[in-house]
């Protein structure tokens, strides 16, 4: 291949800078860089009481202040969480994305969790794609007579028995709308809307002969109606406090069940908002309890993981390989945080994995004598160099951070930054191309050396915090193997790499790592992935990425009363428990007021 | 002979044509729409690359001669009658299309300034799309919107009348694929509504959804299918007019911040209740309705290793782009020649696309890849020649398709396909020779309306990209300005 020509852009922010102007934006910008580390939270106390956990576990929810809450809105079903929602009320038993309702709803942004409402649009593609799969979903229904009788719940008389259309709407209502039906609600499925004007399932089956086509226009109905697709919360004001507003048991139940389940409120949790019983802080976290021993509390927390990690979106399913890697990520979810109940720290320091043979030989591991997978001892089944430990370790993890055909230090010192640490890295100055590789015409192709580029002059105090940490993970290649020696340089005829890895990292300022072993546990003892960890997940919990300053402070609150060492329950019980949980307030209108 | 819809419908049934696939249906050459005026038409096409690459010394679209007859350099083949690199067969639209060349998108002077009149920031990837679709000067923020209503809406305004759909948005590439895929949807079309807010509308990127929308209204062939389908009409605006109901008594209850998202929701709503309404179109008796085509699945595994095995790891991806494609420009065909719609915007790939290459053109790299030195120079060439493919069978198709006055299609059509990027000084880096640039920006143009010419490569030293949707605007008679850009292109109106 013909070599690139000699080019000047990445130095250029430095030494061609073009005028003051340039100069000083660069300034500006860099100012980010400096005193990230020490700007952490201090050292979480376990015995702190967050001000805005209630002080009494039994006591009825009555925030003093309702301080913790920031404001929020509606949020739409994401596409997995539609999957999710339609699997469970519709009773299939296909895996997830089997409903097809990702080809027809917008593509959901990953800010890095795909349920940030801050990006959700309405279009006509969401309407009329909401339109075309509810017709979908009908159909798969009415193929299937046993699974259709199961849903209607009664058999019908006739084509115009209306008590058994009433009876449907009411229970599968309850269920899809997540709130029982008032009896106008039932009224205008069954009879149509404006007191009849328009045709209303009855008035389909009997127009058809046949009952169940008003079964399908009630289910069609329902997979568009608006309080399927969105999240509706209202709630009720709160004596003393303009604009606060208490969720009611009923909120509070969908909020739960989107939060652990990526899914709608079963029939028992439904049936316990409804009877009051989801009020005090001990019940939804017993109610918590059990919905953390479901499959799906498993699934969410997988899905969680693989959005904060970013290889949700980095190792596709669907190839022998890569559903091994995606396993061995899951298992691990599944073991360290629900079977074993161990704290979330140890996912990043498990000595043990989940691999099938085919991937124990990817990793140059023994194999386990399983095609689908069994534990093995990291320390038993490696004989390389390398020590292996935690998610860090995984194939998955090492997806992340791709840039010119093979890792990219800075990239993945991002990634970590940003995704592991939350730190905010600023994007860099705008004279900086990042499409070019750095370093072309350095002394050599060996990243050392080409990236030797970023320790000189202003680039120096941002890619002091990036390109040490992903140097400690340069033996590993995108595909999680261990390797000495960096990749052959594909503009050169040689045959083989003379670039020795040497794989030392540091995080500025914190400590120095080789690997994702000692990477993991340098983040875990030091006490940065906690409050992290803490971040990331009451965003995905709040539906949002940017945190204001109420939120931040409940992050912050959080934080200490978790401290470095927590569960996944701990986790949760600590976040439902928060007022930011169970109140809400009322956003504000976008572009002002009207 | 005048045939009705129906006639049609039912004589294709009778003689057993099953209508396998919307490229049997074109063949047939005699779908037109039915005025006693062909309506006019525009296309605005986009694809997310440059028309260079860093591997190369010049742009890799720009024809060797000027003027009629232009050579076509290996990225426009599919203008012509040989087949492209990877077998496609040439597009025979080489006297239908004109290249407008040499083009350039100005940028702000400095980091944070506000850039000239149609131009852009200094950051390249996202901030290119909008001037150029709209002539509005962008932000310095990486969101690709653009800062005011783009071409194919200021068209709609004026040639959509009262056809079912005001105009399409439709995105091919799948998914963003790589990347923290929070930038934007792909939104190519922005609509300044009553109320002076302008917004993105959000394209339909599955090819299912975009037959259902354009077409689920019309009658089945089989009298029994049509009775039912009758019947499901009536359902499906019994369902309709309920939902409606239901949100509107929804947004009452709500707060102003969700009452306004709602607000937006039951637009929608209503604007699919028109649609609903005015299906079949009043007056359209000529056109033929596709076969429903399958949505081809998101994100398949993409790569090979060595042993032609499925691999595991992606720089990028794909979800059969080639199908999608091919199935949404038919759509957007069908809707001309059915007369649904007037107007359509088709975003081939998003900006700094990172589709893959290899299973359409057998190109080893993404195609922004191909842009910085992946898989060569033609490489590079390849992946703009699958747009210009793409972009030419759309050409062939109108052009092929004749009207009742016996003219073609093309003949009252513009179609115009935009760029990325294109070749030259990169403000970014500093850098000449870069395909992040703005400079050497090139346009394709098809269709005979308003005189536009066809046929000829113009040289168009520091015109703007959006001059060139100026003329077609112009040949269109809706527009002689477009954002802070005003006049079209010398010599491309004859």
């Amino acid at each position: 291949m013909q070599a690139l020509r000699e080019r000047v852009r990445h130095r250029s922010m430095m030494v061609l800078a073009r005028d003051a102007v340039i100069l000083a934006a660069v300034a500006a910008s860099l100012t980010g860089c400096t005193g990230l580390v020490g700007d952490r939270p201090s050292s979480p106390g376990l015995d702190a009481v967050p001000p805005g956990s209630s002080p009494d576990p039994d006591g009825p929810v009555t925030p003093a202040t309702g301080s913790g809450v920031a404001p929020s809105g509606l949020r739409r079903l994401t596409a997995a969480e539609h999957d999710q929602t339609v699997r469970d009320l519709l009773l299939l038993d296909g895996p997830a994305g089997s409903t097809g309702g990702a080809l027809l709803l917008p593509e959901d942004r990953r800010t890095p969790f795909d349920n940030d409402a801050t990006t959700q649009a309405v279009s006509q593609a969401l309407i009329e794609g909401a339109e075309l799969h509810a017709g979908d979903l009908r159909d798969a229904v009415l193929a299937d007579p046993a699974r259709r009788d199961r849903i209607v719940g009664c058999t019908p008389t006739g084509p115009d028995d209306e008590a058994c259309l009433r009876a449907f709407v009411s229970r599968f209502g309850r269920l899809a709308l997540r709130h029982p039906l008032a009896p106008a609600d039932v009224d205008a499925f069954v009879r149509g809307s404006g007191a009849g004007a328009a045709d209303g399932a009855l008035d389909i089956a009997i127009a058809m002969g046949d009952f169940y086509a008003g079964v399908g226009f009630v289910l069609s109905a329902l997979f568009q109606d608006p309080e399927f697709l969105y999240r509706i919360e209202i709630g009720e004001s709160v004596a003393g406090i303009p604009g606060l507003m208490r969720l009611t048991d009923l909120e509070l139940a969908t909020r739960l069940a989107y939060l652990l389940w990526g899914s709608t409120p079963d029939d028992a949790l439904l049936a316990r908002a409804e009877e009051g019983r989801l009020h005090t802080t001990a019940e939804l976290g017993e109610e918590a309890r059990r919905m953390l021993t479901d499959r799906r509390a498993i699934d969410r927390s997988a899905r969680f993981t693989a959005m904060w990690l970013g290889y949700e979106q980095l190792v596709p399913a669907g190839t022998p390989l890569s559903d091994a890697m995606l396993a061995e990520s899951s298992a691990l979810v599944e073991r360290v945080l629900f079977d074993e109940a161990r704290s979330w720290q140890e996912m990043f320091t498990f000595d043990r994995t989940f691999v099938n043979d085919d991937l124990a030989e990817h990793y140059g591991m023994t194999p386990p004598g399983s095609t689908s997978g069994a534990w093995v001892a990291y320390d038993e089944a490696l004989s390389g160099p390398e020590t292996r430990r935690g998610i860090l370790s995984h194939a998955t993890f090492m997806a992340l951070g791709r840039a010119f055909g093979d890792t990219s230090p800075v990239q993945r010192g991002l990634a970590i930054r940003r995704r592991l640490l939350c730190d905010e890295i600023p994007p860099p100055p705008p004279t900086v191309d990042v499409d070019q590789r750095p370093g072309d015409g350095a002394a050599s192709f060996c990243k050392e050396d080409r990236y030797a580029i970023h320790r000189q002059g202003e680039c120096a105090s941002c890619h002091a915090l990036l390109d040490p940490v992903g140097f400690g993970l340069e033996h590993f290649d995108l595909a999680g193997r261990y390797r000495s020696f960096e990749p052959d340089n594909p503009e050169t005829s040689d045959d083989e790499s003379t670039c020795a890895i040497e794989g030392q990292g540091e995080i500025d300022g914190v400590g120095s790592f080789s690997g994702p072993a000692e990477l993991g546990a340098l983040g875990v003892s030091s006490g940065l992935i906690s409050p992290c960890l803490v971040t990331q997940y009451f965003r995905f919990a709040a539906g949002r990425s940017d945190l204001d300053a109420v939120d931040e402070a409940v992050v912050e609150d959080l934080s200490e009363q978790l401290g470095n060492e927590f569960g996944l329950e701990q986790l949760v019980l600590a976040i439902v428990a928060h007022e930011s949980f169970r109140f809400r307030r009322e956003a504000a209108i976008e572009g002002g007021t009207p | 002979v005048k045939l009705t819809r129906r006639a049609l419908v039912q004589g294709l049934a009778a003689t057993g044509l099953a209508l396998p696939a919307l490229e049997a249906l074109s063949s047939r050459g005699s779908l037109a729409a039915q005025s006693p005026t062909a309506p006019k038409r525009f296309v605005m096409m986009y694809a997310g690359v440059s028309t260079g690459t860093d591997a190369a010394d010049a742009p890799r679209l720009t024809p060797g001669t000027n003027g009629a007859g232009y050579e076509l350099p290996r990225g426009l083949l599919p203008l012509g009658t040989a087949p492209t690199a990877w077998g496609a067969p040439g597009q025979d639209v080489h006297s239908d299309v004109s290249i407008v060349s040499g083009m350039t998108v100005p940028w702000a002077e400095s980091v944070g300034a506000t850039p000239p009149p149609g131009g852009r920031s200094r950051e390249f990837h996202y901030n290119t799309v909008g001037p150029q679709i709209s002539g509005m000067r962008g932000g310095n923020e990486r969101t690709g919107e653009a800062r005011g209503p783009s071409a194919d809406q200021i068209a709609a305004d004026v040639l959509a009348g009262d056809r079912p759909h005001r105009s399409l948005s439709y995105r091919v590439q799948a998914a963003r694929y790589v990347g923290d895929n929070s930038v934007n949807g792909g939104q190519l079309s922005y609509r300044r509504d009553g109320s002076g807010r302008l917004s993105g509308i959000d394209p339909i990127g599955s090819p299912r959804l975009a037959y259902s929308s354009l077409f689920s209204g019309f009658e089945p062939p089989d009298p029994i299918d049509r009775d039912r389908q009758l019947l499901g009409m009536r359902s499906r605006r019994g369902v309709l007019a309920l939902t409606q109901e239901r949100t509107r008594s929804l947004v009452s209850r709500l707060g102003a911040a969700d009452r306004q998202r709602l607000e937006q929701h039951l637009d929608e709503l209503s604007a699919l209740e028109r649609r609903l309404a005015a299906v079949p179109p009043p007056g359209s008796d000529i056109c033929v309705v596709p076969s429903e085509p399958v949505d081809p699945a998101i994100g398949i595994p993409h790569n090979t290793d060595g042993d032609g095995n499925l691999a595991y790891l992606a720089s990028a991806g794909y979800s059969d782009e080639q199908l999608r494609a091919e199935t949404m420009c038919d759509l957007v065909h069908m809707a001309f020649a059915c007369d649904v719609t007037r107007v359509a915007a088709v975003r081939l790939t998003h900006d700094q696309s990172f589709l893959n290459m290899r299973q359409a053109t057998g190109v080893e790299a993404d195609a922004h890849g191909t842009t910085h030195g992946g898989g060569g120079i033609t490489g590079s060439e390849d992946m703009l020649a699958w747009h210009v493919w793409h972009f030419a069978r759309l050409v062939r198709k109108i052009r092929d398709t004749r009207e009742l006055d016996g003219s073609s299609m093309l003949d009252h059509t513009a179609v115009v396909l935009l760029f990325e990027g294109g070749f030259g000084y990169d403000p970014e880096g500093d850098a000449d020779g870069s395909a992040h640039s703005t400079e050497n920006m090139i346009a394709l143009v098809a269709g005979r309306v308003g005189g536009l010419v066809a046929g000829q490569h113009i040289v168009a030293t520091d015109a703007h990209p959006a001059q060139v949707l100026i003329s077609a605007l112009s040949a269109l008679g809706v527009a002689e300005e477009l954002g802070e850009i005003s006049g079209g292109i010398p010599g491309l109106i004859g």
